[in-house]
């Protein structure tokens, strides 16, 4: 509505990490006009997207950096109906996104937990859906986009064009520039209504098993696990998939928002040993009571966490941890036993436990491998950040690497070790980026 | 030229005017999006034609051009469009130091872009309106209007003056089918309240443009948005000047 040439467009803010474990201060700028946008983007320091700022680290934001937001970029630009092809601007929120195809016919499977994650965010971390192991990660669905850089103006990337550039974007953390427009190749939908299956399993090695049985049909593959048991019952839990059967109304996605501002306004943690353990429980009670199999329609369950953005909200200020890590299949039954000891002698409260099947290759900094996926949270406290440090090792020796989206507290040394393309990235980002015109919290910590 | 129905939104390349885009182009209108750079124009329009199969138009134009240009803009709006069911004017400009001693400059052009400019522009298309014999015309006002005070003073009162205009072409229209609708949003959520910290609640964008859309083809004259700002403009009106003039807000 308004020109104002007076106006603040750059105000000064704390912006805390999703994870609720790092503020940082810097500017931040909201643009809503292409001009605005340029204007922020011609600031002389440190300059970094910011889309949802769901990554549980501080990747859209670091101490000094204008942090900009891409979120009044969220327009649908174009769409070829023959080769499902869509070109969007990156602050387009992928429930948009997904509500957009699944309209029209068309799918993108690789697609992140919540919906208020913005397309930009899944370039930036390469993210990955529920079935990994069969559909890859977002990355493999991109086929271009349009890049700002103040070194190196705006230009055109993909396979062919920059394809250096196109690379070290995908999984880049937005730090080779500012995206403008994205064109995402989706696929085709093969239905929109799918079976919903739940099945118990009495331990993590069961789940894996589980999942593997099914993982040649099922669409969506993940599961829960428990893991505050010790011993045989360590990972007790479902899992669940979804397979494709005929149906015609997709339904629709709800309304969700979440925000690291807005994650919580409780000042304390409703999550301890106990706490977490019953609730653990009776979330197994309760799934172990619904049916082991259900239609519905394809966006009913399309993000779920949706609806439990509570979750959360209950880690109080001080917020929550995540570690997630592939481990490769060979080592995963003595790497399970392993984890049940470490998880039990630290003694803190594991509030989710999750698998996932994976499959590829380590690309860069992508999370991405061979192996099961197992994510676990817990509350951000000294028992779990020291917990994490252990894991960290154990994660080294059996060869697997950790989510960089997820820990905040991974350090340059550990990555290091975990990812053998590790001074590959650093070498090539600060060869196209001498200057770190482009910078976040994350880039720091991780010495890049 | 078209079955559809037709507005022109001027103030469409950002804030409620682009959210006001989406909204009537999801009632399946045919639209031509007006501001100053064609680049906001263009993507907006796009997303209309993608997402809602809406033909959209952009088409820039600054309202800080000379009088002669108007009439060579709504010719361009009748080409598109066949005929102006709708004109929405969103445009505005709001400065921090519009406080009573701005430069004559400044001064000048936030009462041009703000209330003269709207004035030529809805005359521009007041011929083409009043032959179809038909049309409704959207001014936005604010509650900066209501409640004078020290700070957006050219603003305020720019926006009364609007305000007295609109209400003017509604008793020249009444009784006809040409409508005059005046809305008074409160706060926004667009870059005119970024980073202000405000003690009322912020309304969004898509929400003011919800409403005025389903209310485009009804008898309202004037309206605050959201209503509970009925009540704060009551509530300020109503204090005596002792009180008054230790507001600053």
């Amino acid at each position: 509505m308004a020109d104002t040439p007076n106006h603040t467009a750059v105000i000064r803010r704390t912006i805390p990490s999703f994870d609720g474990t790092e503020n940082v201060e810097g500017d931040f700028a909201r643009p809503e006009k292409f001009k605005d946008l340029y204007d922020a983007l011609a600031g002389d320091g440190p300059l970094i997207a910011r889309g949802a700022g769901l990554s549980y680290c501080n990747a859209g934001a670091g101490p000094g950096v204008r942090a900009i937001s891409s979120l009044r970029f969220n327009r649908v630009l174009a769409f070829d109906a023959e080769r499902g092809v869509v070109t969007v601007e990156p602050g387009l929120a992928v429930g948009d996104l997904l509500e957009f195809a699944v309209a029209r016919g068309w799918h993108l499977p690789a697609l992140p937990g919540h919906p208020c994650i913005t397309v930009g965010g899944c370039v930036a971390f390469n993210v990955h859906g529920k079935t990994q192991h069969n559909v890859g990660n977002f990355g493999d669905y991109v086929e271009g986009f349009r890049l700002f850089h103040p070194m190196h103006g705006e230009f055109e990337c993909s396979a062919r064009e920059r394809p250096e550039v196109f690379r070290l974007t995908i999984g880049g953390f937005g730090l080779t520039g500012f995206i403008t427009q994205v064109r995402l190749r989706l696929t085709r939908l093969p239905s929109a209504h799918v079976v919903y299956r739940r099945a118990l399993v009495p331990d993590l090695a069961e789940a894996v098993r589980e999942m593997e049985r099914r993982k040649e049909t099922a669409n969506v593959l993940y599961s829960w696990n428990d893991l505050n048991r010790r011993g045989a019952s360590f990972g007790r839990g479902v899992v669940y998939s979804e397979e494709f059967v005929p149906g015609e109304d997709a339904g629709r996605l709800k309304r969700r928002r979440l925000s690291p501002e807005r994650r919580t306004c409780l000042p304390f943690n409703l999550y301890n040993r106990w706490t977490a353990s019953w609730m653990n429980i009776g979330y197994r009670l309760m799934e172990s009571a619904l049916p082991r199999e259900s239609r519905r329609p394809l966006m009913a369950n399309a993000f779920p966490i949706g609806g439990k953005e509570f979750y959360y909200a209950f880690f109080g200020r001080a917020g929550l941890r995540e570690y997630q890590v592939i481990v490769p299949r060979d080592g995963w039954e003595s790497a399970v036993k392993e984890l049940d000891a470490m998880l039990g002698e630290a003694g803190a409260a594991y509030t989710l436990g999750s698998l996932k099947l994976f499959s590829g290759r380590t690309d860069l900094l992508t999370f991405r491998g061979d192996g099961v996926c197992l994510a676990l949270d817990a509350p951000a406290d000294r028992r779990s950040a020291e917990l994490f440090a252990k894991l960290d090792e154990w994660v080294i020796a059996h060869h697997g690497i950790a989510n960089l989206s997820k820990d905040s507290r991974l350090s340059a040394d550990v990555v290091k070790r975990m990812y053998p393309e590790y001074e590959r990235f650093r070498a090539d980002l600060r060869a196209y980026d001498p200057g770190a015109r482009f910078d976040s919290a994350l880039r720091r910590r991780l010495d890049v | 030229m078209s079955e559809r129905a037709t507005a022109v939104i001027v103030g469409a390349g950002s804030g409620v005017g682009r959210a006001l885009a989406g909204a009537l182009a999801r009632r399946g209108m045919d639209l031509v999006l007006t501001s100053r750079d064609a680049r906001d124009l263009e993507a907006t329009a796009a997303d209309c034609a993608v997402r809602c199969g809406a033909r959209a138009h952009a088409e820039p134009f600054d309202l800080l051009a000379a009088p002669e240009a108007f009439d060579g803009y709504t010719a361009r709006c009748r080409e598109r469009l066949g005929r102006v069911d709708h004109l929405l004017v969103t445009a505005g400009m709001i400065s921090d130091e519009d406080d009573g001693v701005s430069s004559a400059e400044l001064t000048d052009m936030l009462w041009t872009v703000n209330y003269r400019a709207v004035v030529r522009l809805v005359s521009a298309f007041l011929p083409m309106i009043e032959a179809q014999g038909r049309g409704t015309i959207v001014l936005f006002s604010s509650i900066a209007a209501a409640a004078p005070r020290r700070r957006n003073v050219i603003y305020g009162s720019a926006k009364r003056a609007l305000e007295g205009y609109g209400r003017s072409l509604q008793h020249r229209f009444a009784d006809t089918a040409i409508r005059v609708q005046i809305w008074a949003p409160g706060y926004v959520d667009t870059a005119m309240t970024f980073g202000r910290r405000l003690l009322l609640p912020v309304a969004s964008a898509e929400a003011l443009a919800a409403c005025v859309a389903r209310n485009m083809d009804r008898d309202v004259r004037f309206r605050y948005y959201p209503r509970f700002w009925r009540l704060v403009v009551a509530v300020l009106r109503s204090l005596p000047w002792p009180v008054y003039k230790r507001l600053s807000f």
